[in-house]
C-alpha cells in the first residue's frame, strides 16, 4: 500500500488483481447490473489512487478498507439516483445471498468467504433481509420500515440482533470476525 | 439526554439508563449506515459522552463490514482494468515489465534467496551469522512495505500465527509459528486457490518449536487465497483434510 501511496502505477495494479474481483462482487450485488457495477469499481480504486496515502494499516485490512470505499460510493449513487428499484426486485434479490460453496466445498469451507457465508446462513430470513437492505441497497432503516410494512423499532431490533447473531457465531465457533 | 450530556437525563441512574436504551435501539442502524442525519448525530453524541462503548461499536461494525463478503463472486471485465489503469496514466505498461521493476527496486540483483533470508530474519525463526545481518537489516526496511496477508488458523491450527509475503512478480514465502508437529508419514501441504480449485503449492514440515518459512511453488498473481491442510508424506494432488490456514489474497 506505502508503495501505491507514492503513486507507484505497478503496486496499483497489483491491488487492482488482488481485490478487483471482491470489488465488483459487492459492486454487483449492490447494482444490479454490469456496466453500473463495473463504474462503480473504476471509481473507487481512482479513490483508492488518490488516497492510498490515508490508509492506515490499524483500523484494518487493505480489503475492509477497498470494500467499504466500494459500499460508500455505491451508497451514494443509490441514494442519489432519482428513481430506485422497486421495492419488490430487492427484497426478491436478497435470496441470492446464501450461496452454497460449488466446488471443493469439504475443505475449503473455513475460507473467508464461506465463514461469512456460513454465519449469515445462521440468521433468519426477515433479519437477514433487514441487513441487505441497509447494507447493498442503502436504505434507511426508517425506509425499510415503510416497504416492509414493518414498526420502525421492529426494524432495529433486527438490524442489530442481526449482527449481533453473526458475531455471537464466530465467538461460539471459536473464530475471530475476519478482517 | 438533558444538561448538554447524553447519558445523564433525568432517572438516568435507575435501572438500565434510558440513553443506554436509546444508544442500543441505534447501534445496528448506525454501524450500517442506515440512521438518517439527525438520529446519526444524536448517535454520534452518545458516543461522544461515553467513548467507552467506541469498541463495542466498532466490533459490530466490523461484523457489518463482512457483508461485502457475502456476495456470489463474478470477475470484472479486462476492459475495465484497462481504462483504469489507463486513466491513471500507464496503460501501456505490461503487469510483468511493471513487477519486474518494482522487485528490482524493493529487493535489488538478491532476489528471492535473500527476500527469503529477511523474511526469516524478520519472524525470527533462525539466527543469522554476523555476515548476514547486515544484509538483513539493508533488507528489513524495504520489506517491510512489502504486502502480508495474515493466516487464519482454525481446528489444531488454530493458535497458529502466520503470514504470507509477497515477494513480488508472483512469488511469495508461507511463515508460520507454533504449527502443531506432523505425525509419521505426514507433511503440510501448501494451496494455491483459483476459483475455489486448489492447486499444489507446495510441502513443508515444520521445525521442532514448530516454526516454518517455505517460498509458495507457483504464482500468486492469479490466485485467490493460500491455504494449507495436512496430507500424507508425498502430498495429494488435491486436498484430502480440512483446511488448517488460509488466507485471503
Amino acid at each position: 500500500m506505502s508503495l501505491v501511496g507514492d503513486s507507484d502505477a505497478g503496486a496499483f495494479a497489483g491491488l487492482y488483481d488482488r481485490h478487483s474481483r471482491a470489488s465488483y462482487s459487492l459492486a454487483y450485488r449492490m447494482m444490479g447490473e454490469r456496466q453500473a457495477a463495473e463504474d462503480l469499481v473504476q471509481e473507487a480504486f481512482l479513490e483508492v489512487w488518490r488516497a492510498a496515502g490515508s490508509y492506515r494499516a490499524e483500523r484494518g485490512s487493505v480489503r475492509t478498507w477497498i470494500l467499504s470505499i466500494v459500499r460508500n460510493r455505491g451508497i451514494d449513487q443509490l441514494r442519489t439516483m432519482a428513481s430506485r428499484r422497486r421495492v419488490h426486485d430487492r427484497v426478491e434479490a436478497t435470496a441470492s445471498v446464501a450461496q452454497p460453496s460449488e466446488a471443493f466445498a469439504e475443505t475449503w469451507r473455513n475460507s473467508q468467504r464461506e465463514q461469512v457465508r456460513e454465519a449469515l446462513r445462521v440468521l433468519p430470513p426477515e433479519q437477514l433481509k433487514v441487513l441487505e437492505l441497509a447494507y447493498y441497497s442503502g436504505y434507511t432503516h426508517a425506509e425499510i420500515a415503510d416497504l416492509l410494512d414493518l414498526p420502525l423499532g421492529t426494524v432495529k431490533g433486527r438490524m442489530r440482533l442481526g449482527l449481533q447473531k453473526v458475531r455471537e457465531h464466530f465467538a461460539s465457533s471459536g473464530r475471530e470476525v475476519p478482517g | 439526554m438533558s444538561e448538554e450530556r447524553p447519558g445523564h437525563g433525568p432517572g438516568g441512574e435507575r435501572g438500565r439508563e434510558p440513553w443506554r436504551e436509546r444508544f442500543d435501539d441505534l447501534e445496528g442502524a448506525y454501524v450500517l449506515g442506515a440512521l438518517d442525519e439527525s438520529e446519526r448525530r444524536e448517535f454520534e453524541g452518545y458516543l461522544a459522552a461515553h467513548p467507552e462503548l467506541q469498541a463495542e461499536v466498532d466490533e459490530l461494525g466490523s461484523v457489518t463490514d463482512l457483508l461485502a463478503l457475502a456476495p456470489q463472486e463474478y470477475a470484472p471485465s479486462p476492459e475495465l482494468r484497462r481504462n483504469l489503469l489507463g486513466s491513471i496514466g500507464d496503460a501501456s505498461d505490461a503487469p510483468s515489465q511493471r513487477r519486474a521493476r518494482s522487485r528490482a527496486r524493493i529487493f535489488g540483483p538478491g532476489g528471492l534467496a535473500a527476500a527469503a533470508i529477511a523474511v526469516l530474519a524478520l519472524v525470527g525463526l533462525f539466527l543469522w551469522n554476523a555476515s548476514l545481518r547486515g544484509e538483513v537489516e539493508d533488507l528489513r526496511g524495504t520489506l517491510e512495505t512489502r504486502e502480508t496477508h495474515e493466516l487464519q488458523g482454525s481446528g489444531p491450527a488454530e493458535d497458529v500465527r502466520g503470514e504470507v509475503v509477497e515477494l513480488g512478480d508472483g512469488r511469495a514465502v508461507l511463515v508460520a509459528e507454533n504449527l502443531p508437529s506432523t505425525s509419521e508419514g505426514e507433511v503440510y501441504e501448501t494451496w494455491l486457490m483459483h476459483d475455489d480449485v486448489p492447486e499444489p503449492a507446495g510441502l513443508f514440515q515444520p521445525l521442532d518449536g514448530g516454526d516454518a518459512a517455505t517460498p509458495i511453488e507457483g504464482s500468486i498473481d492469479e490466485a485467490d487465497a493460500v491455504a494449507v491442510t495436512l496430507e500424507p508424506s508425498g502430498g495429494s494432488p488435491a486436498p484430502t483434510s480440512d483446511i488448517l490456514l488460509t488466507t485471503t489474497l
